[in-house]
């Protein structure tokens, strides 16, 4: 017992290993890099950090390094608390800096096992420095948590596809398919999604509208409760309109908005010839608006709605596409899934870029509405 | 030494507590990387690899009974030497406690590299190293008994981690399997001999027969045993193949240990914190039972009192724990014993087998 | 060697007075009837007064001459006498409450048992509290204790058996068991395990206990002590072997195993989900009060990483105030429990619920107001003592209680690591003790799925027709399960 008891004291003593009190670290949040003019990387970390009678818990500093560690020991020189990553949420990447391949960047995420693999990516038209120095007007610790939560927001709304660290790192790794990530921008001094960025692998090349967002989501991703709004030629539903609206023809455009909307799809490319590919999706939803007095009770009236609402996202998709393909990138796996069906004339990384330009894809896509709402 | 061990009741154990010693001991640091080695072979279909290993895994434990059984209740250390004479007896048996010395030596560095790459790089070897030897002396001090108790109690403890794996299945990407069968048939089983690197344990079958209770019984749980050690490999494989991108795979050494990263609760943030730790259970009864080997097998080859012998061996495998601190070094030592083990425990067995049935056969040539 | 009855009457009261050292508690009644004298003495707040003048004096005045043993016996109406010719057993006797009676010229004493012992009534239980259920407890009297187990357990079936153990003051200890279904492998350690005892005195059951216990270097508690005669008499009930020691209010039960040290009978009262619900409810609580702190003291002073971002804010900011590292501010706050744990329990019960109150609010409030240590933790530090007290079994809390401080430490010197090796640690150590021979860590090792019924979940009475395999009872069923079945209802479905 006696001996034991020392023996005890002793590993006390001799096997300490260092400790990091909470309240001696500056954690970092949030992470935004950009390019400087001089060609140099501009890290901006938002950290928490904990002071005796401050009331304030964050913090911002900038500093300026040639490489993502760099700038941790650039910024440490800025303040008292020994700063940390293992509670970073978010990472947002310059345009101009995620030009150059974000890969390079991103190996301390990868290789550190102290960071998350849950943490959110994005880009940013802007610098990230004045993203992350903006205003924030709502009830949150620090403007990295409200983009954080921001983007948490709009994943689960699927506005925007899955931005985790893991999704990003998937796709990039998966040949025959490219990431995208959700890219930001200030509205009024206060950060806002604008739409999602496109990656060939690493390199960021273009930024699509929201228009388009949705669009590439529906070919990416299967939607669960996502919710659109469609646009129809004016006078698709003359027929159905109801009687006492007839003497007006409708003079507003015809407005479709859907919720709930519940999609699957299947791709099926062609043997051997990974540029010709159809696509198939099925859609179900709820009629949440429809800016025409439509006579929802008369099932041709329902049928040709759903025809036409069909159209109308086919030929969005085919622009779509168009974008995608105009900027030879591929976030929806065509080459993926190619290679999973062909063993032969596979898709490789290098092959599949130069082969998007004359990718053809079938649309073929049936629309059915579940229930109208509460109103006839 | 006799061939055979006398039977005392009170040192005996029920016949399913085999399901737990040969499941414990199959399960341990191999569990953490087996996705990416058996990738780096066999590509995506690697799975097919596990499945045929897993039916090989079935022949052996078969083989071992049907050698077992052959004797009335006798371990390897005794059939060795009924069949090869005292002295080549003693020297495969010496063999044997050398190679489950590297096992158990593997098995300790390797959780130490976790420890430090996952959660406290400043972690001092030695330090780990003691933690896990006092829990193996600890546990082995308590005898037979005490040691099978250790595999039991820490197989509950530690088998609620499967559910957890839920949250990665839902980022599966089920296109990567496909089209199925990429791999050229060596290539699987080239991936098929590294599914055994990581199943080595199963040998405790031939060291503990003796102690069982209701021989006839035994056949049941300790395939179930395998069984399930197979279904975990697949099911970690599985969900890596489909979880990371193959490239990915290919680079991240504890596939395993990963898709806990991607675990949260809302009163934890980061499960893998606690998942590595916890695996500090899931490597005693590891520990624990090859520790019983060793110190068993030296009192069968020499009558080594045990006492003296398990503290020998702790102070043994500390110095050499604590000594060669690259990964490097790790690694080889790793591929070291898996070739070895491979031998031992995958293909040794089948050889005796024949021994066995010819010594039978030539003794009913004499009796007729 | 012992003196022989002297047959001279000066002899005999001198000889008395110098066994008893010159007492002067000892009175000797000397009565002289025509040559021939008769004297009784005994000790005189031993024995029952009245009984005593009405009789034995009014019967030796009124009988007629010559005086004689026989004759005395016959007349006075007492049950319990003997006759003893050496001194220091009468002596010994008389200690016990014996009145002896001494006729000249005889070769033997009569000794008439009339003890008049002061002890209090059956009273409701302190320190085991039930809400719902019987509420009487043990006494210090054995043979009110046997009176009580008699009538509950009343069957013929029901030894007691009867030990004295002590070699300057003796104990009177009996052993309690069911002959047709107690292990006679588990009577058969505790009785050799009392008599092989070499001791002076044994002060109380708990002493007992402790000396017969299997390790002694553990803090776990090995046998139960209870002071409720329902929860000895369904121990016993159930195959349990029981010790009592006369002169304490408590029993001893074994062998147990760890879950059965967090059973209550009032689990038995209560509708089979409730009691299963509360069952639970403790095994819950005891992991959390051994896990919670540690866990702080780790996360706050290693794992930052594991601290969810809704509470990083609220946990940083209550930290930053302190002075301390978290693993003092831990254990400062789990001493301060302990101290008013401790404080509580030793003053009187009015003053105590004022110490719980100046010690909870007062001083908490006031050590958060100073900076002293984080709210957070007052919460956790709160919770985790409450949850110790919810064992039934107060040694169990303790040692509950215990183990928490070296798992404070570990987790302050390698956070998680060294939680996870104090808990491996301990299961070992768990895995390593017996209860009379027995595993204790019974239904899970040796594994027994059907014991799981009576010890960790508690399954209704209609579902649970076999006993406990651990207890290795003589009669493994405890009703015939096909006949459970049956239903005699009107409308059967």
């Amino acid at each position: 017992m006696k001996w034991s008891s020392l023996l005890v004291v002793l590993f006390l003593l001799a096997g300490c290993i260092p400790k990091s009190y909470i309240e001696t670290l500056g954690i970092i949040s949030a992470v935004g890099y950009d390019l400087t003019e001089d060609e140099r990387i501009r890290g901006t970390l938002v950290m928490y950090q904990f002071d005796a009678g401050e009331t304030s818990t964050s913090q911002v500093v900038t500093g300026e390094a040639d490489t993502s560690k760099g700038i941790r020991f650039a910024t440490s020189r800025l303040t008292s608390h020994q700063l940390v990553s293992g509670q970073v949420r978010l990472e947002i990447f310059e345009n101009e800096l995620a030009k150059r391949g974000m890969m390079k960047y991103m190996d301390t995420l990868q290789r550190d096992a102290a960071i998350s693999d849950m943490g959110y990516l994005a880009t940013s038209e802007v610098p990230s420095e004045e993203l992350l120095k903006s205003g924030n007007d709502e009830d949150r610790p620090n403007t990295g948590n409200y983009i954080q939560e921001l983007i948490k927001k709009s994943i689960k709304e699927e506005a925007i596809p899955n931005a985790v660290l893991t999704s990003f790192l998937h796709d990039y790794y998966d040949t025959g398919k490219d990431p995208i990530l959700p890219s930001l921008t200030l509205e009024d001094d206060k950060a806002v999604i604008n739409g999602i960025s496109l990656f060939q692998d690493d390199r960021y090349v273009h930024t699509t509208s929201h228009e388009h967002t949705f669009y590439i989501m529906l070919m990416k991703q299967e939607f669960d409760h996502g919710q659109f709004q469609v646009q129809l030629p004016k006078d698709a539903l003359e027929k159905y309109h109801k009687k006492e609206s007839i003497d007006q023809p409708g003079e507003n455009a015809l407005h479709v908005s859907i919720h709930e909307l519940n999609s699957e799809h299947a791709i099926t490319p062609s043997k051997g010839d990974p540029t010709k590919q159809s696509f198939k999706l099925k859609m179900e939803g709820r009629l949440l608006e429809i800016t025409q007095d439509i006579d929802l009770k008369n099932e041709e009236a329902v049928e040709t709605l759903e025809k036409e609402i069909a159209k109308q996202i086919k030929e969005h998709l085919q622009e779509t596409l168009q974008v995608l393909i105009d900027n030879k990138v591929d976030p929806v796996g065509f080459g993926a899934k190619y290679n999973t069906q062909n063993r032969t004339n596979r898709v490789t990384k290098e092959n599949w870029r130069e082969q998007i330009p004359s990718l053809q894809v079938d649309f073929d896509v049936s629309f059915k509405l579940l229930r109208y709402g509460i109103s006839e | 030494m006799k061939t055979n061990i006398p039977f005392h009741p009170d040192r005996t154990v029920q016949a399913f507590y085999l399901f737990f010693i040969i499941h414990t001991s199959q399960i341990g640091a191999g569990l953490m990387g087996v996705p990416r080695i058996l990738v780096l072979e066999a590509g995506v279909d690697a799975w097919i690899s596990v499945l045929v290993a897993g039916l090989y895994l079935h022949l052996i434990v078969f083989i071992m009974l049907q050698i077992l059984k052959s004797y009335e209740n006798a371990d390897i250390l005794g059939i060795q030497q009924d069949l090869f004479g005292v002295w080549i007896g003693k020297a495969l048996g010496i063999i044997y406690v050398l190679y489950i010395y590297m096992l158990l030596l593997t098995v300790i560095k390797n959780y130490i590299e976790v420890v430090q790459v996952f959660i406290f790089p400043e972690m001092p070897i030695w330090l780990m190293s003691l933690f896990l030897l006092s829990l193996m002396v600890y546990s082995i001090l308590g005898g037979f008994r005490v040691v099978v108790g250790t595999s039991v109690v820490f197989f509950f403890l530690t088998i609620w981690l499967v559910f957890t794996i839920y949250k990665p299945i839902t980022y599966m990407d089920w296109e990567h399997f496909f089209p199925v069968l990429q791999t050229p048939v060596p290539d699987l089983l080239k991936g098929v001999q590294q599914v055994t690197f990581s199943v080595l344990g199963l040998e405790i079958l031939f060291f503990v027969y003796p102690f069982i209770q209701d021989k006839k019984r035994a056949a049941l749980p300790a395939h179930a045993g395998v069984l399930f050690t197979t279904f975990l490999i697949l099911l970690v494989t599985v969900v890596s193949i489909g979880y990371f991108s193959p490239d990915q795979l290919k680079s991240t050494v504890w596939a395993t240990l990963s898709l806990f990263k991607i675990i949260s609760f809302s009163i934890l943030e980061r499960f893998d914190f606690i998942a590595v730790a916890l695996w500090m259970m899931v490597i005693i009864p590891n520990i624990v039972l090859f520790g019983w080997m060793i110190i068993h097998s030296l009192n069968r080859l020499f009558n080594a009192p045990k006492k003296p012998s398990l503290y020998g061996l702790a102070f043994l495998l500390f110095i050499t724990s604590i000594t060669a601190e690259k990964r490097v070094a790790l690694n080889e030592l790793t591929d070291w014993t898996g070739q070895i083990g491979f031998w031992i425990v995958f293909v040794y067995p089948l050889l005796i087998y024949v021994l066995v049935l010819l010594k039978k056969s030539m003794k009913k040539r004499h009796a007729s | 060697m012992s003196l022989l009855l002297p047959m001279k009457r000066e002899q005999f009261l001198s000889s008395s007075k110098d066994l008893l050292n010159q007492s002067p508690d000892l009175v000797q009644k000397v009565f002289n009837h025509e040559g021939q004298s008769i004297i009784v003495q005994f000790i005189h707040y031993q024995v029952n007064k009245e009984q005593l003048e009405d009789e034995i004096l009014e019967i030796i005045t009124r009988s007629t001459h010559p005086w004689s043993n026989e004759g005395l016996m016959n007349k006075i109406p007492l049950a319990s006498t003997k006759q003893e010719n050496k001194m220091d057993a009468i002596i010994e006797q008389m200690i016990h409450g014996s009145v002896c009676i001494y006729i000249e010229s005889e070769k033997e004493a009569t000794l008439f048992a009339l003890p008049n012992q002061e002890h209090r009534a059956l009273n409701r239980a302190e320190t085991e509290s039930l809400v719902f259920g019987p509420q009487v407890s043990f006494t210090e009297s054995l043979m009110t204790n046997l009176n009580v187990i008699r009538w509950r357990l009343d069957t013929s079936d029901l030894v007691t058996e009867k030990l004295i153990v002590g070699e300057r003051i003796q104990s009177e200890i009996r052993i309690v068991y069911l002959k047709s279904l107690a292990n006679t492998e588990n009577v058969n350690t505790m009785r050799q395990r009392i008599q092989d005892l070499n001791i002076s005195e044994v002060e109380d059951t708990s002493v007992l206990g402790q000396l017969i216990e299997d390790s002694s270097s553990t803090v776990f508690p090995q046998l139960i002590f209870t002071e409720l005669p329902d929860r000895f008499c369904n121990a016993i009930s159930k195959g349990r072997v029981g010790v009592m020691v006369d002169k304490s209010p408590t029993m001893l039960l074994g062998p147990m195993n760890l879950f059965s040290f967090f059973e209550s009978t009032e689990d038995l009262y209560m509708r089979w989900n409730m009691g299963s619900f509360i069952r639970l409810l403790r095994f819950v609580s005891m992991a959390l009060s051994i896990i919670l702190t540690p866990m702080y003291v780790a996360a706050l002073t290693f794992h930052y990483e594991i601290i969810p971002s809704t509470l990083l804010v609220s946990l940083g900011q209550s930290r930053s105030t302190v002075p301390f590292p978290p693993v003092l501010e831990a254990l400062l706050l789990e001493i301060l429990i302990e101290l008013l744990r401790e404080a509580g329990a030793r003053l009187p019960t009015k003053v105590g619920q004022t110490m719980g109150i100046v010690g909870g609010i007062v001083l908490g409030q006031a050590a958060v107001e100073a900076g002293f240590t984080s709210n957070i933790l007052i919460i956790i530090i709160a919770l985790s003592a409450l949850a110790s007290f919810t064992a039934p079994s107060y040694l169990m809390g303790t040692a509950i209680r215990i183990i928490r401080f070296p798992m404070i430490l570990l987790a302050g010197a390698w956070g998680i690591i060294g939680i996870v090796f104090a808990l491996s640690f301990l299961v070992i150590h768990l895995l390593k003790q017996k209860s009379l021979g027995r595993p204790y860590l019974a239904p899970i090792y040796p594994f027994e799925w059907s014991d799981f019924n009576e010890s960790i979940f508690r399954v209704p009475f209609q579902k649970n027709a076999k006993r406990s395999k651990a207890l290795m009872t003589k009669d493994n069923s405890r009703y015939s399960e096909s006949k459970a079945r049956e239903r005699n209802d009107v409308d059967r479905l």
